[in-house]
């Protein structure tokens, strides 16, 4: 055994630790769970109308129907039908009014999946309609605001703006955005004794499955359990809206003290759960000659739905995000939710930054097309720089690179390696000689801010079990969507006892190893749990060293020469460090694990990791960057778009999986490039009924639709000394990125005639197809 | 009569009564099986992840590959569609040593998986493919082979990746299906199986499935509220997302031979009426390659391994992407009615009187004047609904240059898809240049708009008559689109 042979598992590019039972079909998904005897499905019927009052609901001939075994309204509830993460202004059953289409009235249990059905369609529910309010200009109208104005200010936006050598000023619709993770909502609920319950829950946050449950029964926290095994996919969907199935199951468990299983099919799912928040952005921009921005005015509107949910935090991250990696310096930004009969929006992987920098990215596009200047050119002058350059501090006050300025460099680096310049040089011939097609490119940035913004979720615990075998357990707080927490999570723990990855199990996430955590959100799950998890497992090993030395060098008269530093812990044995090759100081980590367990020494440790020094003015604690370059290519007769190629270079610290996080950028990429360009939802303009409300309706990118050219680069010896193991988050960023091709089609549609195109956000082939027939108006 | 369906899963024998058999496939998977790598996420044929692969017994082969393995989605069937089958789930492709196949092990390696809810489907699709290719049904993997497989995580790199590397995998080293469940003789006794009828009745439902076209017609005569299905993709999305009730009676034409046959008589294309896709569009590959073309961006795999010509014309769908090709080449029906009466009729404006079955389509090859190109616009580039789809096929005069003849048909327009006469009477007589097709483009909107849903449909009614110019002219658009 020599040092140099050592391979630490951190930074290797490992498989996913579930992808054998992935690629096998034996990983289990919350409805893979085996049925209980007398477990009970669960079903809702819902408000067919968005907004009324409630006259009447009529159960008899549901009851009367065999197999179902409980009706429920709010009611039967014995605890709270409010509840709410921020305001709890939401009714698992809807009392006296409903807010939207869907809204849950009434509940079913059922034996039979027939039985739930025939139940479902022999309740009746008689609503007083009245007119519903459904779009954002509808709630602005009618003064239906969730919460008061955000804002954000910095120096005296409206001088600036009116002394500012050049203006523009526009507004950008953008569309909200479907989860559709594969695995839709569900819980099913275990009884347990004296009205004890155990919930498992497909969510993002099993703390609030435990705490939702316990409030809407009435019960103390210590009487229940939320498990999660696994999401197939959450991307933000299941961070609040998790919680009202848990709590349909948990209420038929309570009432009949059977197992219950609630499940939404994919149409209930996306027609009853929220979505990403569509805003309204106004804003005004001054900048100079040279298009380097002087003042920025902008007030976003978002559409929250008919609940608070998350959209006050959304709004907030918004607002934080609106300078992107630009300097605004005198700068108002306001934000209202608007309240609407909508299901209520909800978290979405980028939390409401998409929005702002999409907005922002939009300003840059569109003053370079003023200015005849390439966009790349323009958003180089606006970028950060250091903190001692006077542009290195964000509208908020905290300094936005640093020592050094690494956005311009990385913004540099990445469209040198693209070719940006040459493709777009050729670009602008093709555009010239062509009749039938039209191609764009566009290069922009992101950069996240890393933390909850509620400064109270910057917290997490970990629980790690040595065995005697030398085996390793642990739990965490945090869930797996599917985003590789628990992979590397396991790297950090091999390393931190110097054991092979093989010989660690990250387990479910339950309430009952892991209390009071936060959701996995904000990207910052694996730096809040394996944070803790690494505090957890250096424990233990300190606990093993110093045992060690006492082996090892005990004999040794020197109390001094005790040293547990000299211990070693690499690939699952144990040694001096001093003398490697000594088998009397050499034992395997099984070996020591098992003789420090008979010396009654601790071989498990539960760790706390709270995020230090974060305040107001530095709500983050720190950033991840990066950028992308998208060149698409359009029909100019049917508006049918195609990303020809994408190009990703991205600041992720040093990573702990390459390959995981790779996954992270390449999806986060598509699944932004699909918000901005073919997800659409639709809605009836009369009804507020989701028209989009199944994936056949709601298209998705499918393999056919990503580039063929996907080039994705990590900056090299990147650091982050300040989070674990020097790396970054990499969860939502790269999903901002997507931008890039909404800007790339910005920039194609700019070479037919007619001015700036008026294109809003998802840039459907429709919505291209207008902007193309409105140029050629213009131009004959 | 059969009152039990036969098949075997994975490797085993199964033989079900009439309460089983009529479940979907998907739960009969799930809830009576247990095999739960079979997930379900949309119960509509849109996400893949209900992929199962059917293998159909092939009497003709040798011992070596008694059954052509093809991906479905479980969701779509009923368990009796998989009647004299061997169906094969994830579960079933792995290998009992616990080790894993090479395309699980090239989806683990290439990181093709994160949440991993997709990933059976993906796995089975790919393995499909690789079953193909050594089966020498298709050289290479199409390039649309996992367009029916939607992933919300991965952005599909790290799965095309997978899949390039799997498609690269020497053929040798792959051990087919066929070997792992290696019988000759169960592929001949399904075989059998697959030529006697079967007669389900459950206290809701009927299903009879005859093998012989005059046993259908006889049993549609005596039952004239029996409805004939073939791929039906359709029934168990409608009954499941409550939009009909479960049809009491079904008289399901999935084992009549004789309407699956395709052939080729000079100019003219027999098309079998209950054909798959997926053997249409082998069989034009080199029959008619612009009607193989027009099914690549048709449906995802695994639909058209199960959904049929007939269906689609008889489901006459505003968005049927096959009707207007078929409405522009005059293709003509074959019906069979009751006492095995034949009569033929205009594809364009049919319909079936009860106890007739749509038999065969006789499709004419355009002729070396005529200029045909169809288009199918849609928000993504594969496994989508059309927003617009369109044939236009003209004859022009080698001498004059002047059109003599011009067909455009249009979907996504009405109700049904919809001849545009007007355009078709503004591009007659005149010739060809853009000027006529500018002129033909204005007139197409007009029209449009009169039954069009928006502006759009409307505008890209007229554009695709522009689009048809540019390409004719240039000779492009065969083999785009």
């Amino acid at each position: 055994m020599t040092k140099s042979a050592y391979r630490r598992a951190v930074g290797q590019s490992l498989p996913h630790d579930a992808s054998r039972g992935h690629v096998t079909g034996q990983s289990l998904f919350l409805d893979d769970l085996p049925v209980q005897a007398g477990e009970l499905l669960v079903g809702v019927v819902g408000s067919t109308v968005a907004c009324g009052r409630i006259v009447s609901v009529d159960l008899t001939a549901a009851a009367r129907i065999s197999g179902v075994i409980g009706l429920y309204t709010w009611r039967d509830i014995p605890g709270h039908n409010r509840f709410g993460p921020i305001v709890a202004d939401e009714c698992l059953l809807a009392e006296e009014r409903v807010s939207y289409i869907g809204e849950p009235v009434v509940l079913i249990a059922a034996e039979t999946p027939e039985a739930l059905a025939s139940a479902k369609r022999a309740v009746h529910i008689e609503i007083d309609a009245e007119t519903p309010v459904l779009t954002i200009e509808q709630a602005r109208t009618t003064d239906s605001f969730l919460g008061a104005e955000h804002r954000i200010e910095r120096g005296d936006a409206a001088t600036a703006l009116r002394d500012a050598p050049h203006r523009l000023s526009g507004t950008l619709r953008i569309g909200g955005q479907e989860h559709l993770y594969l695995e839709t909502q569900g819980a099913i609920c275990y009884p347990g004794e004296d009205g004890q319950l155990t919930v498992h829950s497909s969510t993002q946050n099993p703390t609030e499955i435990q705490h939702t449950v316990a409030h809407l029964l009435g019960k103390g926290q210590h009487e229940v359990i939320g498990v999660c095994r696994r999401m197939g996919g959450g991307f933000g969907g299941k961070e609040t809206q998790a919680a009202p199935l848990a709590m349909f199951a948990a209420l038929v468990t309570h009432h009949t003290r059977r197992a219950a299983r609630a499940i939404y099919d994919r149409h209930e799912d996306m027609t009853r759960t929220g979505k990403r928040h569509p805003y309204v952005i106004e804003w005004e921009a001054g900048f100079t000659d040279k298009g380097v921005l002087t003042a920025l005015r902008a007030a976003l509107f978002s559409d929250g739905g008919a609940t608070f949910d998350l959209s006050s935090s959304v709004m907030d991250r918004s607002l934080l995000h609106m300078d992107n990696a630009y300097f605004l310096p005198d700068v108002l930004l306001t934000g209202r939710v608007c309240r609407t009969n909508l299901p209520s929006n909800t978290a979405f992987r980028g939390f409401g930054g998409p929005q702002a920098v999409a907005a922002t990215e939009n300003i840059l596009e569109e003053i370079a097309l003023t200015l005849g200047e390439d966009a790349f050119e323009i958003r180089l002058r606006n970028c950060y720089g250091a903190a001692d350059s006077g542009r290195g501090l964000t509208p908020y006050g905290q300094a936005a690179e640093g020592e050094n300025a690494a956005l311009p460099a990385l913004f540099t680096k990445l469209a040198d390696t693209a070719l940006y310049r040459t493709r777009r040089a050729d670009i602008i011939a093709f555009n010239a000689g062509s009749r039938t097609h039209l191609r764009g490119i566009s290069i922009t940035l992101v950069k996240f801010g890393i933390s909850f913004t509620s400064n109270f979720l910057n917290q997490s615990n970990a629980l790690v079990n040595v065995y005697t075998d030398g085996t390793v357990q642990v739990s965490t707080g945090g869930t797996e969507m599917g985003q590789g927490l628990n992979t590397k999570i396991r790297q950090l723990v091999a390393d931190a006892l110097g054991v092979n990855v093989d010989s660690v199990r990250v387990l479910s996430t339950s309430t009952e190893k892991n209390n009071n955590a936060p959701p996995t959100a904000a990207s910052a799950g694996m730096d809040l749990n394996g944070s803790a998890a690494v505090l957890a497992a250096t424990a233990i090993r300190e606990r093993l060293a110093a045992f060690a030395a006492t082996l090892f060098f005990g004999a040794e008269k020197d109390a001094v020469a005790i040293d547990p530093e000299r211990v070693a812990f690499e690939e699952g044995l144990v040694f001096d460090r001093a003398a490697p090759e000594n088998k009397e100081r050499r034992l395997t980590f099984g070996a020591l694990a098992h003789r420090a367990h008979r010396e009654r020494i601790d071989l498990g440790q539960r760790s706390f990791y709270a995020t230090p020094d974060l305040d107001r003015n530095r709500p983050f604690f720190y950033y991840t960057t990066g950028g992308a370059v998208a060149e698409v290519e359009i029909d100019r007769l049917t508006g049918e778009m195609r990303v020809l190629q994408a190009d990703m270079l991205m600041d992720i610290g040093r990573s702990i999986n390459p390959a995981i996080d790779r996954g992270q950028v390449v999806g986060g990429f598509v699944q932004g490039m699909g918000w901005v360009t073919t997800e659409e939802l639709r809605y009836d303009g009369e009804t507020g009924a989701l028209l989009s409300g199944m994936p056949s309706q709601y298209e998705v990118p499918t393999i056919a639709d990503i580039p063929s050219v996907f080039n994705v680069a990590f900056v090299e010896d990147a650091e982050n000394p300040v989070n674990v193991a020097s790396s970054k988050a990499v969860g939502e960023p790269p999903l901002l990125l997507g931008i890039a091709a909404w800007t790339a089609i910005k920039h194609a549609l700019s070479f037919a005639a007619g001015g700036i195109p008026d294109l809003t956000l998802p840039a459907t082939g429709e919505a291209i197809l207008r902007c193309l027939s409105k140029a050629e108006k213009t131009a004959s | 009569m059969r009152k039990t369906v036969v098949f075997t899963l994975n490797g085993t024998r199964r033989a079900l009564q009439a309460r089983d058999a009529t479940l979907p496939l998907s739960r009969f998977l799930r809830e009576r099986e247990r095999l739960t790598g079979t997930k379900i996420a949309c119960s509509e044929g849109s996400c893949g992840t209900c992929t199962v692969l059917l293998g159909t017994p092939d009497a003709d082969a040798d011992a070596g590959s008694p059954f052509a393995y093809r991906a479905v989605n479980a969701c779509l069937l009923s368990v009796y569609q998989v009647d004299g089958c061997h169906l094969v789930t994830i579960e079933g492709v792995s290998p009992t040593d616990g080790t894993l196949s090479p395309v699980q092990k090239k989806v683990v390696d290439c990181h093709g998986t994160q949440c991993g809810f997709c990933t059976p489907g993906i796995v089975l699709t790919l393995t499909a493919a690789k079953e193909a290719q050594k089966a020498q049904t298709a050289e290479v993997f199409a390039p649309d082979t996992l367009t029916g497989n939607l992933c919300r995580c991965t952005g599909y790199l790290g799965i095309r990746e997978a899949a390039a590397q799997i498609a690269a995998l020497p053929l040798e080293d792959w051990l087919p299906l066929s070997q792992r469940y290696p019988s000759a003789a169960l592929g001949k006794s399904l075989a059998r199986t697959r030529r006697t009828p079967f007669l389900l009745g459950t206290p809701e439902q009927t299903v009879f499935a005859p093998v012989t076209l005059d046993s259908a017609l006889e049993f549609l005569s005596e039952n004239p509220e029996a409805l004939p299905l073939a791929g039906a993709t359709e029934i168990n999305v409608e009954v499941g997302a409550g939009k009909r009730d479960t049809p009491q009676m079904i008289c399901w034409l999935g084992r009549i031979a004789e309407l699956t046959a395709l052939g080729r008589d000079g100019d003219t294309l027999t098309l079998g009426a209950g054909a798959t896709w997926t053997e249409i569009e082998a069989f034009a590959q080199t029959a008619f390659p612009p009607m193989a073309e027009l099914l690549r961006k048709f449906a995802g795999p695994q639909i058209k391994n199960i959904g049929t010509l007939g269906g689609n014309i008889l489901r006459a769908s505003p968005i049927a992407d096959s009707l207007p090709l078929l409405h522009v080449l005059g293709a003509r029906a074959v019906v069979a009615g009751p006492g095995g009466v034949r009569r033929e009729a205009a594809v364009e404006g049919l319909t079936l009187q009860p106890g007739e079955i749509l038999v065969q389509i006789i499709l004419p090859l355009p002729g070396p004047d005529q200029i045909l190109r169809r288009y199918k616009v849609s928000r993504r580039q594969a496994f989508n609904r059309a927003a617009v789809n369109a044939a236009i096929c003209i004859t022009v005069s080698p001498e004059t240059d002047v059109i003599t003849a011009a067909q455009v048909v249009m979907g996504g327009l009405a109700a049904s898809v919809r001849r545009l006469t007007d355009t078709e009477a503004a591009l007659t007589g005149k010739p060809f240049e853009e000027k006529t097709f500018q002129l033909a483009g204005d007139i197409a909107r007009g029209e449009a708009a009169a039954t069009a849903e928006g502006e759009y449909q409307s505008q890209l009614a007229g554009n695709l008559v522009l689009k048809f110019f540019n390409d004719a002219a240039a000779g492009t658009g065969e083999d785009t689109q």
